[in-house]
């Protein structure tokens, strides 16, 4: 069956740290301890937002900020739930909700 | 859904080119940013696929043995839509065999540097 749902993305710097540790490796730990049952993190190669300055993996600058976008899909409310808390992490990015409908994989609930 | 407080309802647009497409001698993904930031969009992401097919035809592997594989791009940007729309013509323009899609997002901008 499908559930309604919603897809959590949060635009963060690769380098912003939360308590001394990577911001994005923070984020997936805590959604991990409230329950959300996966979570992945992707890596920008080029972008620009809050700094409105251009960032590049290309060699030119290779020690460049680059973005790291985790997403997560879940039951909206618990997503909502996390805003709070996502929100006193951050101190710069980009969050953003989309309305999806998603399956979990046979199995899934019992991993 | 309805957007929670301070969300905001954009759009997300999203860009899908080859790394090996061009604008002139630049990347066609770096001259699309560079656009995207004189027009005044708030931001904008650039991801590489792994692997995929479209557009050209041709299957996109790092797996397949190349010096450099043209692999999948993507551009992502979410804003409002009236900053979105007067953007597709030139983009439409710009991309050639790519494809771009739209989808309603709500957005929250974290940070002073927020508008």
């Amino acid at each position: 069956m499908n559930h309604r749902g919603t897809l959590l993305r949060v635009f963060v710097g690769e380098e912003d740290r939360y308590e001394r540790r990577p911001l994005y490796e923070a984020l997936v730990d805590a959604l991990q301890s409230r329950g959300f049952s996966g979570a992945i993190v992707l890596k920008g190669v080029e972008g620009f937002g809050s700094s409105r300055q251009v960032r590049s993996s290309r060699a030119i600058d290779r020690a460049a900020d680059l973005t790291a976008l985790i997403e997560v899909i879940d039951d909206e409310e618990k997503i909502v739930a996390f805003l709070p808390t996502l929100q006193g992490m951050m101190s710069s990015g980009l969050i953003t909700l989309e309305a999806v409908d998603f399956r979990r994989a046979l199995g899934g609930e019992a991993r | 859904m309805d957007s929670p407080p301070g969300f905001r309802e954009g759009k997300l647009l999203r860009i899908f080119i080859d790394e090996h497409d061009r604008s002139g001698v630049q990347p066609l993904y770096s001259a699309i940013v560079e656009m995207l930031r004189k027009r005044g969009v708030a931001g904008a992401t650039v991801f590489r696929g792994i692997e995929g097919f479209g557009g050209s035809g041709q299957m996109h592997a790092a797996r397949v043995f190349s010096w450099m594989p043209n692999l999948p791009i993507l551009v992502e940007v979410i804003d409002d839509w009236s900053t979105i729309e007067p953007l597709l013509p030139e983009l439409q323009a710009m991309i050639g065999q790519g494809f771009l899609t739209i989808e309603a997002a709500h957005y929250l901008r974290v940070g002073k540097q927020a508008p």
